[in-house]
């Protein structure tokens, strides 16, 4: 028998994890398949929506400050090389995959997400190597406010400037640096963890339940009928 | 339970006449024997707890010559893969140790590679975990908690596959004073349940008196081996106690005029104060040390008198000035601040290039560097010799060296040092001492430490100021005519 542990409370925890990957692969391919305006417009509205709904908390105030410098960046690009519609169009798409990505992330905890690939019969290794790139992700994210804290309080201005850009290496150089003195660390702590031993029990399995199937037709009919409605619709 | 003889090893690439990193080690501990050795860094004690688990030779590669058996087993012939069915090490660096993403998985990761039935995972978790007192942790994300929480989780994650022999490398390190009394408990009551506990350690503290006996290593070699009680003239000697100077009065010489006026400084994080109405000032020369517990709002007191954060309400001032309206290239000519983590700072490969870095950014603004001063520094804080060398390849007192050199080489007014004790050994903290103090008394440079090192803060300064859940509770003189601190 599989030990079944209490998982953490996520927002549509009770569907089987393989059903929330399987819908946020979904909603993520429909963004990308988009075309029309209004459908974007549409898409925006439902993932601000569910974003709503099942967001844990606020969206942080520090994904902002790399969402929309992003997000302006590609509209004044696209504005100059191809026009105001198409700028349009490519920032509400890309806006519309960092809300996909946010939702995806607040509905599938990182070990739900292990669990789903698992299930798959992804390699555990692979799996591992996701997993361990997202959660370091804001590790990496803190060294680097620490390193650009050190920097500015010793005069080297390394702030989001033009001119600065010679500068970034102040700020790339201790990142890269603990980036590796990290992945070192990691492997050791592996080592002595027993990684390299193969797991002897059996992955946690959730049942898959009507309400799963459900679910996931409705997914379904939910993205044929987007698109559908978007290209064939009046 | 471990049985080495004449053990040594030299890490890969060294060659010749390259010191090794343990040198003709032997020693014998019993099952059940709590053992902490103690070494200044770069003493080898790490290395040493790495040979207890199979990473070295297994993992680093290198030399090895002579027996080690750990657990009945040859460590030469057995992967740590193996080894660590028995054999638990806890690294210093929980942020690597810890890689899921709840304390439970933690627990969980190496249940679902030991034999136990996997009917048994729950019972385990919620026992170990009990036992620690951390049952509302189970659902966090081990990087989310502090740092004493960190440790009871990886010490958790570590004794639930009930090892024999449970290995910590530097625990107390960079923890304050509640998490070591916490995490001192813990261990006191892993070593009564029978399990074989061993600490490498370069802080010295009261949590030795719990452990049967007492190592010292210097130079890859094992010094001492006795009771706890026996060991102290031993520690002191290797450098682990620190030798501080004489504390003295502020150097009267200075004008003595205001140069920082903090008043009611105020700060929010998502609606919580972390700093509520702090006032103070300080004055040429001035040594203050700031205490507290963690998350008692010192770092956001540094960040707020480094100009990196400003202040909801109330005012932080050099000069009738806010600070953080002060461009960056001038507030470093007033206040220099050198955070915990000097790694945060290195980006160059020499450590002279590393010293110049700040002053010759400055040059191109136009202020020019005071090379007599930069000079100097490098006789004061001991750089020719490492010149040319790495900053990355130095020991961590070297690193701290460098790093503070770097920061008072743009010829600040105050120097603000986060933790500057942290994880380095008694004879840096001496060291570290002895320099601020000469800069205070020749210089007048006023100091703002930033420490839970009560004994280095004694050493030093001559005011104290101590935050409690961002408030000021306390803000009074240690000079050498006062008693406590």
């Amino acid at each position: 028998m599989a030990w079944e542990p209490v998982p953490a409370p996520r927002p549509g925890g009770r569907l089987d994890p393989r059903v929330r990957l399987f819908v946020g692969v979904l909603i993520i391919t429909a963004v990308l398949l988009t075309r029309s305006r209004r459908a974007l417009i549409t898409e925006s509205l439902l993932l601000a929506s569910g974003l709503i709904a099942f967001g844990r908390g606020k969206i942080r105030r520090s994904s902002l400050h790399l969402i929309w410098p992003t997000v302006g960046t590609v509209f004044v690009i696209s504005f100059l090389a191809f026009g105001l519609d198409m700028a349009m169009d490519l920032s509400l798409r890309l806006v519309n995959l960092f809300a996909a990505s946010a939702l995806f992330f607040q509905t599938l905890a990182p070990e739900e997400l292990a669990v789903a690939l698992r299930s798959l019969k992804i390699p555990y290794p692979v799996i591992f190597m996701l997993l361990t790139a997202l959660r370091y992700v804001p590790l990496l994210g803190r060294a680097l406010r620490n390193i650009y804290d050190a920097q500015t309080a010793r005069g080297i201005d390394v702030r989001w400037r033009l001119s600065n850009v010679p500068r970034l290496t102040a700020l790339l150089m201790p990142l890269l640096v603990q980036a590796f003195m990290l992945a070192e660390n990691l492997a050791m702590a592996m080592e002595s963890r027993g990684f390299s031993r193969p797991a002897r029990s059996e992955p946690r399995r959730h049942p898959f339940t009507p309400r799963d199937a459900l679910c996931a037709a409705l997914g379904i009919l939910a993205f044929v009928g987007l698109l559908y409605w978007e290209r064939r619709g009046p | 339970m471990i049985h080495l003889k004449n053990a040594a090893y030299r890490y890969p690439g060294r060659h010749g006449t390259a010191p090794w990193a343990l040198d003709g080690i032997n020693l014998d501990v019993r099952q059940g024997e709590y053992v902490v050795i103690f070494g200044p860094n770069g003493s080898g004690k790490s290395t040493l707890t790495s040979v207890f688990n199979g990473l070295v030779p297994h993992f680093f590669g290198g030399d090895f010559s002579g027996e080690a058996v750990v657990c009945n087993r040859l460590v030469v012939e057995t992967p740590p893969a193996v080894l660590s069915e028995q054999v638990a090490v806890v690294l210093q660096n929980t942020d690597a140790y810890l890689f899921c993403g709840t304390v439970e998985a933690e627990l969980l990761f190496g249940l679902e590679r030991s034999p136990i039935p996997a009917a048994q995972f729950g019972r385990r978790i919620r026992e170990t975990l009990s036992f620690f007192g951390i049952e509302h942790l189970r659902d966090r994300a081990p990087h989310d908690l502090s740092g004493g929480e960190k440790h009871l989780a990886a010490i958790a994650s570590a004794l639930c596959l009930n090892p024999r022999l449970l290995v910590l490398d530097e625990p107390f390190a960079h923890l304050d004073a509640p998490n070591r009394h916490r995490l001192r408990q813990a261990l006191a009551a892993v070593h009564r349940s029978g399990t074989t506990v061993i600490v490498a350690e370069h802080l010295v503290d009261d949590f030795i008196f719990d452990a049967d006996r007492c190592l010292v290593m210097e130079s890859g070699r094992v010094t001492f081996d006795g009771t706890p009680k026996t060991a102290l003239p031993h520690l002191k000697d290797a450098g682990l106690v620190p030798r501080y100077p004489q504390p003295t009065e502020d150097t009267p010489s200075f004008a003595r005029q205001s140069l920082l006026e903090v008043s009611d400084v105020t700060f929010h994080r998502d609606a919580r104060p972390v700093l509520d109405k702090v006032s103070f000032t300080l004055r040429a020369g001035e040594r203050v040390a700031v205490t507290g517990p963690n998350g008692s709002g010192k770092t956001t007191l540094v960040k707020i008198l480094a100009g990196l954060l400003k202040p909801h309400h109330g005012s932080a001032l050099w000069g009738g000035r806010d600070i953080h309206k002060i461009p960056p290239p001038m507030r470093v000519r007033h206040i220099g601040v050198s955070f915990q983590n000097p790694n945060d700072q290195f980006f160059k490969v020499r450590v002279d290039d590393e010293v110049w870095a700040g002053p010759e950014l400055l040059k191109k603004k136009g202020i020019p560097a005071d090379r007599d001063w930069i000079e100097h520094l490098f006789d004061l804080f001991d750089l020719r010799a490492l010149a040319k060398h790495s900053p990355y390849r130095l020991s961590e007192g070297e690193k701290k060296r460098v790093a503070v050199a770097s920061v008072l080489a743009m010829n600040p007014q105050v120097l603000v040092l986060d933790e500057p004790t942290a994880g380095q050994d008694g004879r840096f903290r001496g060291e570290l001492a002895e320099l601020l103090n000469s800069l205070a008394r020749s210089r007048g440079i006023a100091l703002v430490v930033v420490t839970h090192d009560a004994e280095f803060a004694r050493a030093v300064c001559s005011r104290r100021l101590v935050l409690e859940q961002g408030r000021l509770v306390e803000d009074r003189s240690i000079g050498p005519s006062t008693e406590d601190v």
